[in-house]
């Protein structure tokens, strides 16, 4: 038994300094093999954020560059739009960019752009729109929400509530005042430069640290911090199967069967936000049109959670639940996306909605909070 | 709590250090209360019901053995019966202990179910009562008629509990839909209770007991609580092996020892059961999943993918369970019975239902197929008594009609082949090519079974045929792929079974020199260690 045991011992060394020499990733953040990839889900999101961030610009990875601010338009030029084209502006995530560009291909008398993060929650997307909002030219507003990244509106980062593929990028968490208004908490960190800048000092970087775990529901210690586990693939498999535990015990306190829960104030800070987004819109004279993507697992919760305030607000909405339901497999590809064809059908139907209200005569109760729109 | 738990990884430690350092009478107690505490973190409400079965098999068999019960006997067990109603249905305790759960409030708050105190109270009027009846009814009756009468006490308080919770409305819906299909409209009652964990198995376990001291076959014992361990004991509370009580009790009431080779074999079949359900059964659950339970369309390829994984998955998940029993009691010098043997290895339905869920077919073979008369009025009698058998073991795995209908599938191909091979030599040397071939088809038939099993409708079951019968012109796979780990693993998994199948010997991996059992072993913890990623899923067995 003794001599198995030590046998199995050295075998477990040997498989482990194997895999890490077979699958080991290449420097520079240069693109890596799948398989290299799955052996590195485990490793910290510390480790991981290091690594995207690099040493200078050149080290760091393609995708840390992008997906910072934006702003909508280019102060440096003068603020006209493009041959008087109608300018729709969409708020979410890679579906509603999906949507964007289908939109813009089949009707080309629109100057669509599309602001995104990747699974974005609705605390992102907002919060995009807020930092537009004082050079807003978009005449429809559009607002894209997807169903599983609902919960992710109690995170801060894209670097928690994605631990097998961290982002190095930052957006608020809002939460309720005393007096029932919207407050929001953020790590104010707006390029990679500065993160670089902040992750090269001990202190800042701690400080960071501290505010996540402090502000952030998604934040595990043992997955963020790196330490000496990171070295085995026996340890990174055992981390990366915590990770999902971890993830599916946070989403367990905001969704179940039966939908989302109020825990944390998820359904009331979901409304205000869509309510707060469509009441700034109609102040600035333009049309918001909300996007629900009921995407896999989450059926038609979204639907059910948000139906009653967009209702109540009339405010326009088109919803992906009942032409394709998130319990058709067929209605989705491998990475949980909607499938081309969908695509173009609900980037048609949204055209068509955001067509009719824009070619209608609507008047609104303007800076009535999503007030109802009536016909002249 | 389930045995791929983080909660089963601290507690099976536990028990087992105290266990080892225990006398035996101490051990049977400890084991007694870590048996309930095992099936109480589920829901502690349903351990009343083991408690009464236990009660009723253990009074019964005393009356059928011995034609009487000491008072000190009956005392026992009816206080049994309502201390564990006042502990576990008055009382509501607070969450179960979640470890690692962040909503976790255990002993935060204690508080009176009213009903349980209503329900206690019937108990007690239909308890006395039932004692006065059968003491007033049976004075007057000879041994041998009482004996029957006991016994058919014992087995229709069982069969109500077990119909009671699972299959009352399903037999209210079937009814409703028969009365609605005439044109008729009609709302019954339906219970919509949730059915205990495991409760087809310690009730088919406490019947046979009952069974076995009317036939002779074992004596009654006077042990209340080692017969109540025997009822509940954890290793094989929830999804077997159903063990006889002429098996299991006679080890739970003598000493035991543990030897050196009780605890490596143990630890094999705990890490070889770890292995089948966390690297395969739960790598496949997600690619079954995403066919049988979606609602849009399907190809052929997608059924037929989507099947073959199902029979990979409940093998895994079925067989791993019964190891990791096995295992664990072996740890605690207790031998339980191999459960399956191989079974995809069968070359006829005959055979496999020698090899899988072996503890099952054995039980209905023996109290049910035999006591109708088995094959021994031939011919027609003898067709009649295997669907029988057969329907009425599909109806055991679950209140719903595609169980039946695998049942009635599975009765069929028995009578078919049964009607082709009966009295043919079979054991007769075939070559490699056309045992293989046979083994391969046979399979297919098996995963027939499977798709029936599996479909969660009627209507399922309709479409899926027609695809694989029709559905050749679209050939699409839309099946969620399988994790990496179900693809290094299974071929570890399909060549330890050939290797086990053509030497007959279960112990063959103790042949191998230690750097490649040892490289065998890092490489299963590799798979477990990458399989711990897959989703988590129950056994699929708890729900019968």
């Amino acid at each position: 038994m003794v001599k198995l045991i030590l046998w199995s011992l050295l075998s477990v060394i040997c498989i482990d300094l194997s895999i890490n020499y077979l699958v080991e990733l290449p420097k520079n953040n240069l693109p890596s093999s799948s398989l290299s990839q799955y052996f590195d889900y485990g490793r910290s999101i510390e480790s991981k954020i290091f690594r995207l961030v690099g040493k200078d610009d050149s080290e760091a990875a393609s995708i840390s560059k992008v997906l910072w601010f934006t702003p909508l338009v280019d102060d440096n030029k003068p603020k006209i739009k493009e041959n008087h084209k109608k300018r729709v502006v969409i708020y979410g995530m890679s579906f509603s960019n999906h949507i964007g560009k289908i939109i813009a291909e089949l009707d080309q008398t629109l100057d669509v752009k599309m602001f995104a993060g990747p699974s974005a929650p609705l605390n992102h997307s907002y919060n995009y729109y807020q930092q537009h909002r004082p050079h807003n030219k978009g005449d429809i507003v559009i607002l894209g929400i997807l169903a599983s990244s609902v919960p992710k509106i109690n995170s801060l980062s894209h670097m928690t509530a994605n631990f097998e593929s961290p982002l190095p990028h930052f957006y608020p968490r809002y939460h309720f005042d005393s007096k029932n208004n919207l407050v929001k908490k953020q790590i104010k960190v707006n390029s990679l430069s500065e993160l670089r800048k902040i992750m090269n000092n001990e202190s800042s970087w701690n400080y960071i640290k501290k505010t996540l775990e402090k502000e952030d529901s998604y934040y595990d210690s043992v997955l963020f911090l790196s330490n000496f586990t990171d070295k085995s693939i026996y340890t990174k498999l055992l981390k990366r199967a915590w990770g999902q535990k971890h993830a599916s015990m946070v989403l367990q306190q905001y969704h179940d069967k039966n939908g989302y829960k109020n825990t944390d104030r998820l359904i009331d800070l979901s409304g205000a936000l869509v309510l707060n987004f469509a009441k700034q819109v109609r102040s600035d004279g333009a049309i918001p049109f909300v996007v629900l993507f009921n995407d896999r697992g989450f059926n038609d919760h979204l639907f059910s959670m948000l139906q009653p305030v967009l209702d109540e607000k009339n405010i326009p909405f088109y919803s992906t639940h009942n032409e394709f339901p998130a319990t058709t497999l067929t209605n989705f590809i491998t990475d949980g996306h909607f499938t081309p064809e969908i695509d173009r059908i609900i980037a048609a139907s949204v055209l068509k909605e955001i067509t009719k209200i824009s070619s209608s005569s609507y008047s609104y109760k303007s800076g009535s909070g999503g007030g109802r729109e009536t016909k002249k | 709590m389930l045995f791929n738990s983080i909660e089963f990884f601290f507690f099976l430690p536990i028990v087992l250090c105290v266990y080892w350092l225990s006398s035996h009478e101490f051990q049977n107690r400890f084991l007694l209360v870590a048996s309930y505490y095992f099936y109480g973190l589920w829901d502690i409400r349903f351990l009343f019901l083991i408690v009464l079965s236990t009660s009723i098999d253990f009074l019964i068999g005393l009356l059928i053995d011995k034609g009487r019960i000491d008072k000190e006997q009956f005392y026992k067990s009816t206080a049994w019966v309502f201390i564990s109603a006042i502990v576990f249905l008055i009382i509501i305790w607070p969450s179960p202990v979640k470890l690692f759960s962040e909503n976790s409030s255990y002993f935060s708050s204690f508080s009176i179910n009213n009903f349980g105190v209503q329900l206690v109270i019937y108990l007690l009027f239909g308890w006395c009562l039932g004692i006065l009846l059968l003491r007033s009814i049976l004075s007057q009756q000879e041994t041998k008629v009482k004996k029957k009468i006991y016994l058919a006490i014992s087995v229709s308080a069982n069969l109500s509990i077990l119909a009671f919770f699972k299959y009352f409305d399903f037999f209210i819906n079937s009814a409703e839909n028969l009365i609605s299909s005439f044109g008729g409209n009609i709302e019954l009652f339906h219970l919509n209770i949730i059915l205990p964990v495991g409760i087809s198995f310690y009730t088919f376990q406490t019947m046979s007991y009952s069974l076995d001291i009317y036939r002779k076959k074992i004596e009654s014992t006077d042990h209340f609580l080692d017969f109540a361990l025997f009822v509940a004991y954890f290793p094989q509370l929830v999804a077997g092996p159903i063990e006889r009580a002429s098996n299991l009790l006679p080890r739970i009431l003598n000493r035991r020892t543990v030897s050196y080779e009780q605890v490596s074999r143990g630890v094999f079949l705990i890490f070889w059961g770890l292995f089948k359900k966390i690297a395969i059964a739960d790598g496949v659950a997600g690619s079954v999943n995403s066919i049988y339970n979606t609602t849009g369309n399907v190809s052929s390829l997608d059924v037929i993918f989507a099947t073959l994984f199902f029979a990979i998955q409940i093998y895994c998940d079925f067989s791993a369970y019964s190891d990791i029993a096995r295992g664990t009691s072996k740890l605690m010098g207790i031998e339980l019975m191999r459960n399956f043997n191989l079974p995809y290895f069968s070359k006829n339905p005959s055979e496999f239902w020698q090899r899988w869920h072996i503890s099952l077919s054995s039980w209905l073979r023996d109290y049910l197929y035999i006591p109708l008369g088995g094959n021994r009025g031939g011919g027609l009698n003898t067709y009649r008594n295997l669907m029988t058998t057969m329907l009425l073991g599909g109806l055991w795995h679950g209140a719903a009609w595609n169980y039946v209908l695998w049942g009635a599938y599975q009765g069929c191909i028995l009578s078919i082949h049964r009607y082709f091979y009966s009295g043919k030599d079979e054991d007769k040397k075939i070559s490699v090519f056309r045992s293989t071939l046979t083994i391969v088809l046979f399979f297919l038939v098996t995963c027939y079974g499977w798709l029936l099993f599996r479909s969660t409708s009627f209507s399922q079951i309709t479409d899926f045929t027609s695809i694989l019968l029709t559905g050749w012109t679209d050939f699409s796979l839309n099946i969620k792929r399988p994790p990496l780990v179900v693809f290094i693993s299974l071929p570890l998994l399909i060549l330890y079974e050939i290797i086990e199948y053509k030497t007959q010997n279960i112990l063959f991996y103790r042949a191998l020199i230690k750097p490649i059992l040892g490289g065998a072993v890092a490489f299963i913890l590799l798979c477990i260690a990458m399989g711990l990623s897959n989703e988590p899923t129950q056994f699929i067995y708890f729900q019968f």
